[in-house]
Formats: structure tokens, sequence, C-alpha cells
């Protein structure tokens, strides 16, 4: 795109107009106004003359000149008083101020200075000086001017951005009944996101994203962010699959530096359930219907767009929702509020601010809140915050029109890493949740028996022999099988150490396109490398297990001290 | 999602309806499902109608009662599966151990 602003670019040397100009030469005595008349005839600039201050500030009015000449010492008004007050009615086009001194008043310089002189002149004037300073005065003028110009082009061009900006922003539908949000008007374009649709099967998906950097470059980020929500929402994506493929297309576009915080929630009312993808956000807060805080959820992914999606532990996180439960997401604007003395609101401030919140409100509360914290320091400007409220009964809307299409469904790409804690094994089985997770992608479900098949022995095969340590010699016979189980239970109960790391893939291996599933676990793995070793029931994986798996993969590999396990399916 | 039994009216004929996924989770339930009730019966049909899942734990489970009801002399029987899970049960040579219907 042409510049289209004659704006000088750095180092560009910018001169003064030859153009003849405009003078005002303020003074009391009549012989100083002569030898200054006579200095600037003969330039042919056009000159006016006052014999005061109060005649000069009339004369400027009416004459609007480009550069003043100001005497100090006159009667009726002053050479301060004056420049002052043309300073002030010059208002934002730069108008030069030469204050005339003699030595003995060298003393008022500063002071001519601070009433808004620009350049000050010792009496007697020589035109040699005279011209120079006007020269001077008159570049400085034309970057000031180009500096200004350059300001409005610049304002009228973040406001058509900004106009551009939210209409792709704001396709989705910002009106649902169980949704309240709060985004200070400064965050918007500071690099807060806010995007709420529904997808077709009714869960509402939300995105509180925040970029790094500020103005244009965060918004552009915004843009493709903001497309790829909206389409993949429309087209009934999970949770994860939209995290990967932002960070995929946000690590593709943007530099380095910047990137997306974010966290990608799906709260589904019906089921009770949230999905949350949390990316160096601060905690989520889910909080019961009467109030209090139930749960506190910490971000357990990076940002967005900082990494491949290889790299990417895309951990997601499934909560269930009593009815009448909130679920809020904050950005950092909230948390990393600062008051006078540099103390942040934190995320302890923020706990304890829902902790006893009752009612409604909830936002507004803790905008005040974070107010009352500040003080009179203006940094909770930068504040997005959302709150969703679990309720089945909300008005349905119908769901949002399918923004531009988006044909990835054959092509994309997705993964996910589930990390299991002791106590994530405990409490909960990890597979149905990542069952539900897989459905959501069209080409899986026709594989759903064969997939489950895969992972339940894969998953099983960590958690009982590898974390567990359980003796697979049990279950040969019907009552070492009740043994064992019963010791499973025990030992799964009382579990305390011990990690396993699912990651899942949907990818394309040469022309066919392949479902891969590592299990990692933090056992001591068994010798497979042996001949024959895993087909000893006594093995870490007992030969039924391993030979169903085997025959439904194209390859399964065991790595590292036997602890890892790659299998690889082929969908077609 | 539980295994539930259900006795014909003659006495005859015990039927397990099993849970949607089947495995290690299903394995005490299931095993108490028949325990002490397949000494009066002369057949026992597993239904699987509700079945999307299972793994090799469930097929260990189906095994195990296969062995106890081969000791009772009942006639068993796998009932009402989805094609998908056929496919498994193939897989495992499971449709030479146990009838299909």
């Amino acid at each position: 795109m042409p510049r289209q602003s004659n704006v000088p670019r750095p180092g560009e040397r910018v001169s003064p107009s030859s153009t003849p100009l405009k003078v005002l030469i303020v003074d009391d005595v009549k012989l100083n106004r002569k030898i200054l008349s006579i200095c600037l005839a003969k330039d042919g600039h056009t000159l006016f003359t006052a014999k005061n201050g109060q005649e000069g500030v009339e004369l400027f009015e009416k004459e609007k000149p480009d550069l003043v000449i100001m005497d100090i010492m006159m009667p009726v008004m002053d050479g301060y008083e004056a420049t002052r007050i043309i300073k002030e009615k010059a208002g934002e086009s730069f108008v030069p101020i030469i204050a005339l001194t003699s030595l003995e008043e060298e003393k008022g310089l500063a002071k001519c200075i601070a009433a808004g002189a620009d350049d000050f002149l010792s009496k007697p004037v020589t035109p040699t000086i005279l011209n120079a300073k006007i020269d001077s005065l008159m570049r400085i003028r034309a970057l000031y001017n180009a500096v200004s110009e350059q300001r409005n082009e610049r304002e009228r061009e973040m406001e058509f951005a900004e106009k551009i900006y939210s209409q792709i922003i704001n396709q989705g539908n910002m009106e649902e009944t169980n949704i309240n949000y709060w985004m200070s008007p400064m965050s918007m374009f500071s690099g807060d996101i806010l995007l709420i649709a529904r997808s077709p099967s009714g869960p509402i998906n939300v995105i509180m994203g925040d970029f790094t950097g500020h103005g244009l470059s965060a918004a552009m980020g915004a843009i493709p962010a903001s497309e790829i929500f909206y389409a993949m929402t429309a087209r009934g994506n999970a949770i994860n699959e939209i995290a990967m493929e932002l960070n995929r297309k946000l690590k593709k576009l943007l530099p380095s530096n910047i990137f997306l915080a974010a966290g990608i929630v799906q709260v589904d009312s019906d089921k009770g359930t949230a999905t949350i993808w949390s990316g160096a956000v601060p905690d989520i807060f889910i909080l019961g219907k009467e109030g209090g805080v139930k749960k506190r959820l910490e971000s357990r992914n990076l940002p967005l767009g900082v990494v491949d999606n290889d790299t990417l532990g895309s951990t997601i996180e499934v909560v269930a929702l009593a009815q009448g439960d909130r679920l809020c997401i904050f950005s950092d604007g909230v948390t990393e509020a600062v008051r006078a003395d540099g103390e942040m609101f934190e995320e302890e401030r923020l706990e304890e601010c829902l902790g006893r919140h009752r009612g409604s409100g909830l936002l507004e509360g803790v905008k005040t809140a974070v107010d009352k914290f500040c003080g009179g320091h203006s940094q909770s400007d930068d504040v997005t915050m959302v709150e969703i409220t679990c309720d089945s009964n909300a008005a349905r809307p119908m769901p949002v029109a399918t923004p531009d299409v988006y044909d990835g469904s054959t092509s994309l790409d997705w993964g996910m890493v589930v990390d299991l804690s002791p106590n994530r094994l405990r409490d909960s089985d990890p597979l149905p949740m990542i069952m539900q997770v897989l459905m959501q992608d069209d080409a899986l479900v026709r594989h759903k028996e064969n997939l489950f098949l895969i992972m339940s022995e894969l998953f099983t095969n960590s958690l009982d022999h590898g974390v567990l340590r359980m003796d697979g010699s049990l279950k040969q016979t019907m009552e070492g099988m009740i043994q064992y189980l019963t010791e499973r239970e025990k030992a799964l109960a009382t579990i305390e150490t011990g990690n396993i790391r699912m990651e899942i893939k949907h990818t394309t291996h040469g022309d066919e396109r392949v479902f891969v599933v590592r299990v990692d676990d933090s056992g001591p793995g068994f010798d497979h490398m042996a001949k024959g070793a895993c087909l000893s029931e006594t093995c870490s994986m007992g030969g039924r297990g391993l030979q169903l798996v085997r025959s439904l993969c194209r390859e399964v590999v065991f790595r590292g001290c036997g602890n890892q396990v790659e299998a690889i399916y082929v969908i077609g | 999602m539980a295994v539930k039994t259900q006795l014909s009216e003659d006495g005859k004929v015990l039927t397990i309806s099993v849970p949607s996924r089947l495995d290690i989770t299903a394995h005490k339930e299931f095993g108490e499902a028949y325990k002490d009730k397949l000494g009066p019966v002369s057949s026992c049909i597993i239904d699987m109608a509700e079945v999307e899942f299972l793994d090799s734990s469930a097929l260990g489970m189906l095994l195990m009662f296969r062995e106890k009801a081969v000791a009772e002399n009942v006639d068993i029987s796998i009932a009402n599966c989805s094609p998908g899970i056929k496919k498994i049960f193939a897989m495992a040579n499971f449709d030479k151990l146990f009838k299909m219907e």
C-alpha cells in the first residue's frame, strides 16, 4: 500500500519551506520594530507589528501569523503573559515564538521558556542571527507538522482498523443469558479477546485470551484467532482441537515475541461438565451456586503460538459442574493490577474476593475490589473477565451462522496430551473423557471400538504394571483374578506417586491418516528386548492384550526401558 | 451403568446384561452377577446390547465365565453385539469359543 502522507522517515532531513511567512513583531520601542522590519523585509515576509502584549494577542488572533517575535518588557501586557496566551490560543498548531531579551534580562530567559517561548534572541538583533533562528524554527515546525499529520493519520487508521477488528471479533453471540462478562474499553484493543459461540450440539465455547504486546500488532493476532475459534466451534470441534489449531496458526503467523495466553472452555450445561484448556492465564475459578470457591484450576499449558504442536503439552481438564455453578476466567489485568506501592492484586486476593461474594453482580464486585485496591492508580483499565453459569434452562438461541468456509475437515492434524498425576489416577478414570474427545472427530467415530481397546490396553498396562506394580501372573486363575482385583483397588486408592502421560495424535503418515497413541509411565518398565518377553503372562503386558493391540495396529513399539509404548493405528 | 441379571420364568435361562464399557472396572460386578447362579440354570446369555467398548480384560472376564459355565454344564452364548464389537471378538477368535447370536 503506498504511503499516503509526506511523513518523514527516520533520518530524513526536513527542510523549512522557502515560502514567505507571516511574522508578528511585538515590541513597545518603535526603533526596535523598525530594525526587525528591515531585517525581515528583504525575504518577502509579510509583517505585522504590535506595541504591547495586549495588541500582540489581538493581532495574533486576527492575522494567524506563522511566527512571533516577542519583546519581554512592555507596558499594558508583558511578553511573558502574551506568550502564554498566544501559545494557548495556537492550540495544536505550532507557532514558534522568539523572545527578545537584552543582556541584563538574561535571568528572565528561563521564565520566557517556561511561558512557552521556543527560542530567544539578545538585543541588538542582527539579520544573520535572526534569519538563522527563523530557519531553525521553521525546520522544527515542519517536523512538528509532519509528526502531527502522522498522528492524525494513525488515529484515522486505528479507527478504521478498530471497526474492521470488532466486526471480525464480534461474530459470536455475546448475549447468551448464562454469561456475564466485563471488558474494559482499553482492554479490547490492547490485545484482550473474549469470544463466545455455541457449538452445534448445544454446549457453549468461550475463549478469553490476552495477546502479548499492545495495539495493532496484538490485534493482528486476534483476527485469525477469532476466525479459527468461530469456524471450529461451528463445526463442533472439541476444545483441545481448537487449542491445537490456534497454536499451529499463531505459531506460523506471529513473530516469536507475540503469543496468546488463553483460557478456552466448553461449558455443557445439560451434561454438567466444563472442558478446560488453559495456557498461561490466571487460575480459573469455579464457584458454587450459593457462592464460595469450589475449585481453582491452575494453568496447565504454554501460551498459544510459542512452540510447535508437537511440543505443546496440550492438557485439558474436564470438571463436573452442578446446576448454578459458575466458571470464571480473568485476564491478568485483574491479578496483576498494581497499586501505588507496587503491590499486585494477585490470585489470593481474587480468590478471597470471589469466596465471600454472594448473589449476582460477581464481576462488578471484582472490578470494585480491584479499583479499591488500586486506589487512584489507574492500572485496572486493562481488564477482561467472564462468568459462565451452568444452567440447563438458559435460553437457547439458534446456533450462530457459520463464518466463512473452513475446510480443514480432511487435513486437520490434531493431538492431545493427557498428564495424569497420582491424584487424577486415583480420583478419575481418564478413558471416558478421552473417548468423548476422540468422538468429536468424525473420522474416528467408526473406529471407536478399536481405538478404545488400544487405549484401554496401553493405559491399563501402564497403570497396573508401571505405576501400581501389580503382579500380572495372578490373573491366570479365577481366585488369582479376584485377588488381583482386590489388590489393585487397594493400590489405586492409596496411590501416592507415579505418573502416566498419554499422547494422542491424529495425523498423516505418507498418504494415510493414522492415529498414534503413546503412553509413558513412571514405572520401571521391563526388558522389552528379550526374546518373547511380551508373550509371557508375567511381563508388563499380558499376552492377550498385546496380541489384540498388535493385530489392530500397524505398529507397536516399546521404547526406553519398556515404560514407553507407541501404537500406530491406520484410519484410512 | 451396571451389570443386570434376569432369570426366565421357568428358572432355566439366566440373562446377564453388561454395561456399555467392558474393561477391568466391570470385573467384580460381572463376577458377582453369575456367582452361585449357574447351578440351577441350563443356559446363560450374555446380552451385549449396551456395549460400546471392551478390552482384553473383558475377554479375560468372559473366559473365566466360560470356564465356570462349562464346569456347571451350562450352555452359554453372547447376544446383541454391535458390528464393531463382533469384529473384536472375531479377531480374538472368540467366535470359536462362544456361540454368537
